[in-house]
């Protein structure tokens, strides 16, 4: 009978990856990535409700005059072309989540892959692997990225492709970092020992182990891949189908000094979204780095 | 000779030291030079030494995680470090180990029954719920019940985690398990009972143990045949009453002086002053002359040959010879 229990009880609770996620939320919190965990929550149940919360649709021309400034109906005012600005900074969010996430988890793919490979097998692998990943890391992401889009045509993969590419270095090296000293601790030596298998080895017992180190600087990631995003836009570098903040900014700056609030909602959610990940980037990158913590 | 589970033959392992941009060798750090020795099915071997000694060194060779410089390692007659594929498996599979700190050695992140489970679940197809009911049986085995099933490893005492590192180990049913200083990280309290459990483990699973060591009080409690070791040379083997009886060589003797005993005399104790030479550079003749209260000119120039004291005790030292000629002659 107890013994069901347990079993039972057992079973419900063996999950294979355990990131320390769920710890982090449960124990110790600290404010930052309290704070951030807010932020992003409220910015991405607002992007996920975008059509309910909306009443004009975002790119329409002329939902009202010209130049409105904000009111009851049009909470941000109106465009040089009439649009409602409010949808489309509702809808820019979306276009920026969605962006940083699928950017990155091109950059965390690329990434971890050569990490592990690189921080696995060493040797000619790593030092090839690892000179690649140099020169990547070298050139200017944002520049970078500037010229893949200008190259390859100005649509919605091609950026969030564009950001991807530039943004996996960084993460190769973390990982690659982790593996070499997670590599040498006695546990992975054990499991060599048992005979498992190296993909074994790399997915279930080093990555699982690297991933709480790599995790707070993929997060710092997407903030910059929504940064770079903007950025992009900002130079009129966008696809002019989807809205983006970084695109309404650069048509704001034109008419900055009769219509202000063109540029300050965009700016706003812009910083609020960026200051909400970074919150929770260095919050977590404080929380796992013992000796960053204040007592 | 042909029973033997294991046999090591002429081991070396030298490990090449490298300075500069192109990794130049400037020299070898000796760890283990020409060991010879075999480990039969249901023995017990123990291989002691001080720190350096390359008794590690030898348990990494034969866990395949270094590749010996020269020398064989014969398993079932066939050299391990030549197997490929389903023979190599199989080798990983007969051949487990247990190391020294059970808690560097679990994977922090997984919970008793993933430490458990994992080596089985590369090697035996089972259902979920028959690998649970497998491994809740190997840690009846080793003495804990299925509370422990989905406790992590930082949860647990350092005996429990002891107990499921060699559950792990047991859990393919090897025949040969390498006890890497198994007790000393350990309370001497859970010493002995992790003693207690390995050797009923053996006696059970009959199983063989490589118990390599630096503490002479288990040795004697659990081993059948002793390997003493310095600086990478055997000194004396035999059987593990032999060398508790009458050891040979004098670096066994002050080893063996060198446990704690209540009941001796003072001044019978012989105290090694020094530290063991550098492996880079080995003494020549006899490894143990530079230290050896009784080395003679001899010692100094040329190696000790074997001398048999018994069928299975030996001793490598100068000083045997002449006792052993003289012994002989009269």
């Amino acid at each position: 009978m107890k013994n069901e229990k347990i079993k039972k009880n057992f079973l419900l609770k063996s999950g294979y990856l355990q990131f320390p996620i769920k710890k982090i939320i449960l124990t110790q919190m600290n404010s930052r990535i309290f704070a951030g965990l807010i932020i992003i929550s409220i910015i991405t149940i607002m992007a996920i409700t975008a059509p309910f919360i909306t009443w004009h649709p975002p790119l329409k021309t002329l939902v009202g005059k010209p130049f409105t400034i904000p009111n009851n109906h049009y909470l941000f005012g109106t465009d040089d072309l009439g649009r409602d600005i409010y949808s489309n900074v509702i809808y820019g969010i979306r276009t920026s989540l969605i962006v940083g996430l699928s950017s990155v988890s091109i950059a965390v793919i690329i990434g971890t892959l050569i990490g592990v490979l690189a921080g696995y097998y060493r040797g000619i692998i790593e030092d090839f692997l690892m000179r690649i990943t140099d020169m990547t890391l070298i050139l200017p992401q944002f520049l970078l990225a500037l010229v893949i889009v200008a190259i390859f045509g100005q649509n919605f993969q091609n950026i969030i492709l564009a950001i991807g590419v530039v943004s996996w270095p960084g993460i190769a090296r973390m990982v690659r970092a982790e593996f070499l000293s997670i590599k040498e601790r006695p546990f992975i030596e054990a499991a060599k020992a048992i005979g498992l298998s190296d993909m074994k080895i790399i997915f279930s017992e080093i990555l699982p182990n690297a991933m709480p180190a790599v995790i707070p600087y993929i997060i710092l990631q997407i903030n910059a891949a929504i940064l770079i995003e903007a950025g992009l836009g900002f130079l009129g570098i966008a696809d002019p189908n989807v809205p983006s903040l970084g695109l309404m900014l650069n048509t704001a700056q034109q008419y900055l000094m009769n219509a202000w609030w063109m540029a300050v909602f965009p700016g706003l959610m812009l910083s609020i979204i960026v200051i909400g990940l970074n919150l929770l980037g260095d919050g977590l990158v404080e929380y796992l780095n013992p000796r960053l913590r204040k007592r | 000779m042909n029973t033997a589970l294991l046999r090591i033959e002429d081991l070396k392992k030298y490990f090449p030291i490298r300075v500069g941009l192109f990794g130049k060798v400037v020299g070898y750090i000796k760890a283990v030079d020409g060991v010879s020795f075999n480990v039969d099915a249901g023995e017990v071997v123990s291989l002691v030494g001080e720190s350096g000694s390359g008794k590690t060194t030898i348990a990494r060779c034969l866990l395949l995680l270094e590749k010996p410089t020269s020398g064989k390692i014969l398993y079932d007659s066939e050299d391990i470090t030549q197997l490929r594929g389903e023979k190599l498996r199989n080798y990983r599979r007969s051949v487990q180990a247990v190391f020294q700190n059970p808690f560097l050695s679990l994977d922090p992140r997984m919970n008793v029954f993933q430490i458990i489970s994992e080596p089985v679940k590369n090697s035996m197809k089972l259902s979920r719920e028959e690998l649970l009911e497998y491994v809740s049986s190997l840690l009846e085995l080793v003495g804990l019940d299925k509370s422990f099933l989905d406790k992590y490893p930082h949860e647990l005492s350092g005996g429990q985690a002891q107990r499921v590192a060699i559950a792990r180990a047991i859990s393919l049913k090897p025949k040969l398990i390498i006890l890497d200083e198994p007790t000393s990280a350990l309370d001497v309290s859970v010493q002995a009972q992790i003693l207690n459990l390995l050797a009923d483990l053996k006696k059970e699973l009959s199983l063989s143990y490589l118990l390599i060591t630096h503490d002479l009080s288990i040795v004697k409690y659990i081993s059948d045949r002793i390997i003493i070791i310095y600086l990478g040379k055997i000194m004396e083997t035999g059987s593990s009453e032999e060398i508790f009886e009458n050891p040979l060589h004098p670096y066994t003797r002050i080893l063996f002086s060198s446990i704690p005993d209540p009941y001796r005399k003072f001044g019978e104790r012989v105290i090694l002053r020094g530290e063991p030479p550098s492996p880079v550079n080995p003494p020549p003749g006899c490894r143990f002359h530079t230290r050896c209260p009784y080395a003679i000119d001899i010692c100094r120039k040329q190696e000790p040959p074997e001398i048999k004291s018994s069928l299975i005790h030996k001793v490598y030292c100068w000083l045997h010879t002449e006792k052993h000629s003289s012994e002989t002659k009269t």
